[in-house]
């Protein structure tokens, strides 16, 4: 790839810490990120998909070092490095900024919703007052609102205003990178198709880099460049969208895949899916070798004996699985 | 579950030597001797300054505190509560002779304060906006409101004095404790009402009422099955630290009906300035409310299995 | 074989902010066997239109205005409280959206599987238990001892779900409500629970109303499909029929913003905001979000209109 890296990850972990027992040391930790390694490049949108449990929020917060890591590293092309075992945790938050999932309660009900897109220009930069609304304004523009709302308050806007909302604070200090935290899941289906074409518009405008978390795999088709599949801490398969879409390797990518509804009735019928058994195991204790070996339908005895690594099996797709 | 009350049953320790402390100090600050309460009462008149002296290094009150306060400590760990200044017998002994009065009129207390709370609670919540509801949320404030002494004049005044139904004081029977019950528990009553009554009304707006309303269950069934389980739970959740109140209130109650127990020991104590009497006494009081609220804690978890105690 | 028929629903709240009107003139019918399923985004009145036939909409605030709900030959709407509670019983399987705040938590699972069986089928209570737990075996939840005194928190969401299944089933309704029932699992276990409800509706000979926001599935599990904006049904037809001739505007714009993977197809969505139920409106509940809309749309309400084969559209277009 030519393209410039943004963010490199090693080994990455991230622990959720249960409280300790009196007199036993059991580790109860949920291991919510296991050993992560990615990268991510200018100018992308990497699609993060998983179901829930698997450690996808977990990962883009750690991203942004809003939770402390457990092991690893986390390299920023020029703005700094996250690194637990060094010592090191320098991020120019400025370049790195966020995107919730729920816009209920992601936006400071006792703030206009002006101050609070304004309160990133107000922690980065040093401008007059009239200057910083002016730039509030041009932002709400660019989401689609009318920019005389900056003086209202959180509750006088619908979901997927207030999503809009969210997304003009994080232009505010006009990042680089976006990790968008299943930005859509809380609206409804003909706002979610709203939201998703904006933010693909500004991120074409803007020439910014997404992570992009959601659930929803055909959210994840319509915006991503790259999709990285998430399963109990670890990353099972990655590639170009593609690649990912039409040709999966992995037997986790493939039961997802299936599993998806279609809004078509001859094919749904159709169609044979892939039922897995069961649930998603507890975090805090993942199955010995493969995380996936006590649900996958091609399970084979080395899969429960050592973990499979994420090998490239070309320049645009990698699988983590003993049988690719 | 057992870690969780060892957890707990340490941390009775610091909070018991905390309490000490604060009623060894306070205890030590106040003005007024001892001795010369003492010794007045036998001998009358102005009392030479050696009888005193004499009888501080008896007692032995020279000490500097901080002995006095490790003799204090040292001894009451093992059992000894040192020897009334008053009453000349041992504090363990007085303690045990009066405290059963006081865990009675508590305990009861406590039953009329549950008993009284619950149902009016759930009147208010199932009539709500009625005038059931409003007269219950209006008793329940005054009740919450009214001094314990005025509630047990009132009550006297009515009972004792114009109808003659109940007795004024005195500890003869259960006719005597019905007065000072109710008044002990009104408080604590008006509070749990109030409680109960937000609680069930937010219970009966769940998820899983709908549920159970969606099978065909009876409202009756609904109500004490399902929903009154879960409404109780902040209630029992502050019946520990009510029971603190009635410990705490048994004193005024005490007073105010003439009767035996732990609250007027420690109100004559302090007047008396009988130290070991009212350091023991109130390092007695505080180990059943640390001891109390530690069972409440731990059978939490029997009301809300949502509660892991680790 | 006709086993529901409900004409001229009207249904309103009654709340602080004004008069909320969530129910409009909604007529539906619903066959011995069939699977119904339900469409609309949020304030389309699709849950309420359903829970209300059957008494689970306290009144107040809501108020069932107007209307007819016929179900073996009586009407719905005029059955005494305690009829309706029995008919619940026995008749009607509930499943709710989210299994987590619609189970009891502190009462065991197969403690509440057990309850209407043993109230109105008189049943003992040892007799329910067994059964109980050849049920959650049926809906697929293991006979370990530890599944039977687990309480709903201990069950993962997919194992909720399934409980929540087997307690409608219990007493083998003839009607299954299921409101939005797979929204909040994950895609793995909502294929599970699909494939579940299919097994259990075949071999019980239900009927199945699946209210869902979410096309796919429905495209997937429903024969006839109604589609519901603002609480008005804008369009009815049988589910290949919806999904190739969508004629209301509102259907299409719903299609349309869905992103086909696969396809480079952009989505539409569709402008403005989700109704709100507080304003009155006089013409078309849509209008203000139509692409397609004229002056007509404005003044005047279209009725619901059947175009061809059991297809009915309330347009103008």
């Amino acid at each position: 790839m030519d393209a410039k890296k943004l963010i490199e990850i090693r080994d990455l972990k991230v622990f959720y810490k249960t409280a300790s027992n009196l007199f036993f040391k059991k580790n109860n930790d949920v291991r919510a990120v296991n050993g992560v390694s990615l990268e991510i490049y200018e100018k992308e949108t990497l699609g993060l998909v998983g179901e829930s449990g698997c450690g996808k929020s977990t990962l883009g917060r750690a991203i942004l070092d809003l939770r402390p890591i457990e092991k690893g590293s986390i390299n920023f092309d020029e703005s700094g490095q996250i690194n637990n075992k060094k010592g090191i945790n320098k991020l120019n938050k400025k370049n790195y900024q966020i995107i919730f999932q729920d816009p209920f309660s992601s936006l400071n009900p006792r703030m206009s919703v002006g101050d609070i897109v304004k309160e990133p220009l107000d922690i980065h930069y040093n401008l007059r007052t009239s200057e910083k609304i002016n730039r509030v304004k041009d932002l709400f523009k660019m989401v689609g609102l009318d920019p005389s709302y900056i003086y209202r308050y959180p509750h006088e806007f619908s979901g997927g205003q207030r999503q809009r909302i969210g997304i003009a604070r994080a232009l505010a200090v006009s990042p680089k990178f976006i990790v968008c935290d299943e930005p859509i899941s809380a609206l409804d289906v003909s706002i979610q198709a709203q939201i998703i074409k904006l933010l693909k518009k500004l991120q074409l405008e803007l020439g910014l880099t997404l992570l992009f978390i959601s659930h929803d795999l055909s959210v994840v088709w319509y915006i991503a460049d790259r999709i990285a599949v998430m399963y109990l801490g670890k990353i099972l398969e990655i590639g170009s969208k593609k690649e990912i879409f039409q040709n999966p390797k992995h037997p986790y990518t493939k039961a997802l895949l299936s599993s998806i509804p279609m809004p078509d009735p001859l094919e749904e019928r159709k169609r044979e899916k892939i039922i897995l058994e069961g649930d998603m195991p507890n975090p805090t204790h993942p199955p010995a070798g493969c995380v996936f070996s006590s649900r996958c339908p091609n399970y084979i005895d080395e899969c429960s004996i050592s973990e499979p690594m994420l090998i490239p099996k070309n320049n645009k797709h990698s699988v983590a699985c003993h049988l690719v | 579950m057992l870690n969780y009350t060892i957890k707990r049953i340490f941390e009775v320790v610091p909070v018991l030597l905390i309490v000490s402390t604060i009623v060894f100090s306070v205890m030590h600050l106040l003005p007024g001797d001892p001795t010369l309460l003492m010794l007045a009462g036998a001998e009358g008149g102005s009392i030479p300054q050696e009888r005193l002296d004499e009888l501080r290094n008896i007692m032995g009150l020279n000490k500097p505190l901080y002995e006095q306060y490790f003799n204090f400590i040292s001894n009451a760990i093992s059992g000894d509560l040192g020897t009334s200044i008053r009453y000349r017998t041992p504090v363990v002994e007085i303690l045990l002779e009066k405290f059963p009065y006081t865990i009675k009129l508590s305990l009861l207390g406590l039953l009329v304060a549950i008993i009284l709370g619950i149902i009016f609670g759930l009147l208010a919540a199932l009539f709500r906006d009625t005038w059931i509801d409003h007269l219950s949320m209006t008793i329940s404030l005054i009740g919450v409101s009214m001094p314990i002494y005025w509630l047990g004049l009132l009550l006297i005044l009515v009972f004792s004095i114009n109808f003659n139904l109940l007795p004024s004081s005195g500890a003869t029977g259960f006719d005597s404790i019905v007065l000072p019950a109710l008044t002990l528990g009104f408080v604590s009553a008006g509070l749990i009402c109030r409680l109960l009554r937000s609680s069930l009304l937010e219970v009966l707006n769940e998820d899983y009422i709908r549920t159970a309303k969606g099978k065909g269950l009876t409202d009756r069934i609904i109500l004490i099955k399902h929903a009154m389980k879960n409404a109780m739970i902040p209630v029992i959740t502050i019946l520990g630290l009510q029971f603190g109140n009635m410990l705490a209130g048994a004193v005024v109650t005490e007073t105010v009906f003439s009767r035996p127990g732990l609250g007027r020991l420690v109100v004559n104590g302090i007047l008396w300035k009988d130290y070991p009497l009212v350091q023991g006494t109130v390092l007695f009081i505080a180990f059943i409310y640390v001891f109390v609220n530690l069972f409440v804690d731990v059978s939490y978890s029997w009301f809300d299995p949502r509660i892991k105690l680790k | 074989m006709k086993l529901l028929e409900v004409k001229k629903l009207n249904i309103k709240f009654n709340i602080l902010d004004g008069i909320v009107n969530a129910v409009n003139d909604v007529s539906f019918e619903i066959k011995k066997g069939e699977v119904l399923g339900v469409v609309g985004e949020s304030g389309s009145g699709k849950s309420v239109t359903f829970l209300s036939l059957f008494g689970l909409i306290p009144q107040p605030p809501g108020e069932i205005v107007s209307g007819r709900a016929i179900y073996k030959s009586e009407n719905l709407l005029d059955m005494s409280k305690k009829k309706l509670s029995k008919l619940r019983a026995d008749e009607i399987g509930f499943i709710y959206q989210d299994p987590l705040t619609s189970l009891n938590p502190v009462l065991k699972i197969i403690t509440q599987i057990i309850e209407s069986p043993v109230l109105n089928r008189r049943l003992t209570k040892a007799q329910a238990i067994s059964e109980a737990k050849v049920l959650l075996k049926h809906v697929g939840i293991s006979d370990q001892k530890k599944n039977y005194d687990s309480y709903p928190h201990q069950f993962s969401g997919g194992m909720r779900q399934r409980a929540m299944i087997a307690m409608a089933i219990a007493n083998k309704p003839n009607i299954l409500i299921a409101d939005e029932p797979t929204t909040a699992l994950d895609v793995t276990i909502q294929a599970q629970i699909i494939e579940l409800v299919k097994k259990i509706k075949d071999e019980i000979g239900m009927s199945v109303v699946w209210i869902s926001h979410d096309l796919g599935v429905i495209a997937g599990i429903a024969d006839r499909v109604i589609v519901m904006y603002a609480g008005y049904i804008v369009e009815e037809a049988p589910v290949l029929e919806l999904f190739k001739n969508p004629k209301h505007p509102y259907t299409r714009g719903l299609l349309n913003s869905i992103p086909r993977i696969n396809s480079d197809i952009d989505v539409e969505g569709i402008d403005g905001i989700p109704p709100d139920g507080l304003k009155k409106h006089i013409g078309c509940p849509f209008s203000e979000r139509c692409s397609s809309v004229m002056d007509k749309c404005i003044n005047s309400l279209p009725a619901l209109k059947k175009i061809r084969n059991n297809h009915s559209v309330s347009c103008f277009l």
